[in-house]
């Protein structure tokens, strides 16, 4: 600091962490306020977000062949809408079932989430046995219940969400480069060839971890819906999708995945025998997995460390539920992407710098 | 007085989705005229039809610059290449004495950068507009995207690059020939 006068000269460097800093807190922020006010409209964008990211290299695969960027967007979309017809008529009445049936486990007359997962391990847990941690695992539980359940119905058992996110894709796969290219005409001119290629990697990474992701998640769903069916586990189709989407999720997934079937497994008062099974189940079809992934994949994604996986991954999982858990990953590494951009590209474009000509 | 309203063949989107509706999903993109024009003039798209000056149209981006507003600056990261619609923009460089010189002094239909498409090295000059210019950006990633998707008009594109640089280089190599052939040989430095 100055003596003689009041100015303060920052180490530039620490300026750019400081207000790169203050950027993710506003961004932190507004996520939570926003997640209470709009959280099933975010959930329907977040889906049809992810969808564009994945049907991305299919739609350049049908352009590819020589049709154009429209007819290849409706053929997509066609061919989801008929997907979508069948779940509605043949899976969507067995989830919409199983949903509201598995809330009840969560209807306070029961008895609570603890009491009822206590009585179905037939022992006392002594630290669940305090009014308190009671009340606050009732509280957590059901929160995080009823968000992922409330996301799940709005996504997945309607068919006009269904449609709705179809549409979104539709438009997202149609006019993506347009609506890209409209936000970059308001860039300054000074930062716009550095964002032109922020946004360039932020979606090529994003894309690649989803697509990595996908063809796993859906191996193990459906081995997930097979085998519980198998064991005759209550729920077996809705606690099978979890399980697929929960893989998605990093260092976390195969064991998130789990415990919704090892819970209810529990509370249906089928302990130890019926739990051990399921336990030994999931850990078979991630044995499976894992052989495809060293037969298949030479290269993985390692875009974020294992403890900043955990911290996003629990932030998204208090903020949206199950659907905010999926999506914090591949946003964080998003967020990564841009501030490390950012960061370099203050640097490599002089922005705080002397012009040099 | 009003201008006379276009007949709508589209008789059953107007009858059944409304005219607005219809036109607004299904509506193809359409390059304005005044950027097909430009890049009629550029050797980099030559021979092309006007499909394929529209799929290069898609992915460009029209910027505006003021007076001695900079495009970018020697040793940025390459993004990519700009053509000039209108205005003017000038080249510097730093020679040994750290003089700016001015390499060279651009008009509407000629381009600049194209070398950052190929590669992400650092800009070797300066580029500043003289006056008030409009350039059209085609950057890297955008022309990527455009080779995946229609791989026959990438090549096409990336043939008339490799051509272009390729005349540069002779011109290079020519105008290198030519100063050693007229230089002092006691000054040159070995």
């Amino acid at each position: 600091m100055n003596r003689s006068g009041f100015t303060i000269n920052l180490d530039q460097g620490k300026l750019q962490a400081v207000l790169l800093l203050m950027v993710v807190l506003l961004a932190v922020g507004a996520a939570f306020i926003l997640s209470g006010a709009v959280g099933s409209v975010i959930t329907l964008i977040m889906c049809s977000f992810l969808l564009t990211l994945v049907l991305q290299p299919v739609v350049t695969f049908i352009e590819q062949r020589g049709l154009d960027l429209l007819r290849s967007a409706t053929i997509i979309i066609v061919g989801l809408f008929l997907l979508s017809l069948l779940f509605t008529f043949f899976v969507s009445p067995i989830l919409s079932r199983e949903i509201q049936e598995l809330s009840i486990i969560n209807d306070a007359s029961s008895g609570g989430v603890a009491q009822r997962f206590q009585r179905g391990l037939g022992i006392k847990i002594p630290i669940i046995g305090s009014e308190l941690i009671q009340s606050r695992l009732e509280i957590t539980v059901t929160d995080f219940w009823a968000k992922s359940i409330s996301a799940l119905v709005v996504g997945l058992s309607s068919f006009a969400s269904m449609t709705i996110i179809m549409v979104i894709t539709f438009c997202g796969i149609k006019d993506g480069s347009r609506i890209r290219k409209e936000f970059l005409s308001l860039v300054p001119n000074r930062y716009f060839e550095m964002t032109v290629m922020l946004l360039h990697k932020i979606s090529h990474r994003a894309g690649r971890y989803v697509r990595n992701e996908l063809p796993f998640a859906l191996l193990v769903g459906t081995l997930a819906v097979t085998a519980l069916y198998f064991l005759d586990v209550r729920f077996y189709l809705l606690l099978g999708i979890l399980a697929g989407f929960a893989n998605m999720i990093p260092f976390l997934g195969s064991f998130t995945g789990a415990l919704p079937a090892i819970f209810v497994v529990v509370t249906e008062g089928n302990w130890p025998g019926g739990a051990i099974v399921v336990m030994v189940a999931f850990a078979a079809i991630q044995m499976v997995k894992n052989l495809l992934i060293t037969l298949f994949r030479f290269s993985r994604t390692e875009d974020l460390e294992p403890l900043t996986t955990i911290i996003v991954v629990l932030i998204g999982g208090q903020l949206m539920g199950f659907p905010g858990a999926l999506a914090a990953a591949p946003v964080a590494i998003m967020a990564k992407i841009a501030v490390s951009e950012l960061i370099g590209a203050f640097r490599s474009y002089r922005i705080f710098g002397p012009p040099v000509v | 007085m009003f201008p006379k309203e276009k007949q709508n063949h589209d008789s059953f989107g107007a009858s059944v989705l409304g005219r607005g509706l219809w036109k607004n999903i299904f509506k193809k993109e359409t390059a304005p005229d005044e950027i097909i024009t430009t890049l009629r003039q550029v050797p980099l798209f030559e021979g092309m039809t006007n499909s394929e000056l529209n799929s290069f149209s898609a992915i460009l981006h029209r910027r505006r610059f003021r007076q001695k507003e900079t495009v970018f600056r020697t040793g940025d990261p390459g993004a990519g290449m700009y053509i000039l619609e209108r205005g003017s923009v000038a080249i510097y460089t730093r020679n040994v004495e750290h003089k700016r010189e001015e390499l060279a002094r651009l008009g509407p239909g000629e381009f600049f950068g194209e070398l950052a498409l190929v590669d992400e090295s650092p800009r070797s000059a300066t580029a500043v507009a003289l006056e008030r210019s409009y350039l059209l950006g085609l950057f890297s990633p955008d022309l990527r995207g455009l080779i995946d998707r229609q791989p026959r008009l990438g090549n096409k594109f990336l043939f008339q690059l490799a051509s272009l640089i390729g005349q540069r280089l002779k011109h290079t190599n020519a105008e290198l020939q030519n100063i050693r052939s007229n230089a002092d040989p006691s000054k040159m430095i070995t």
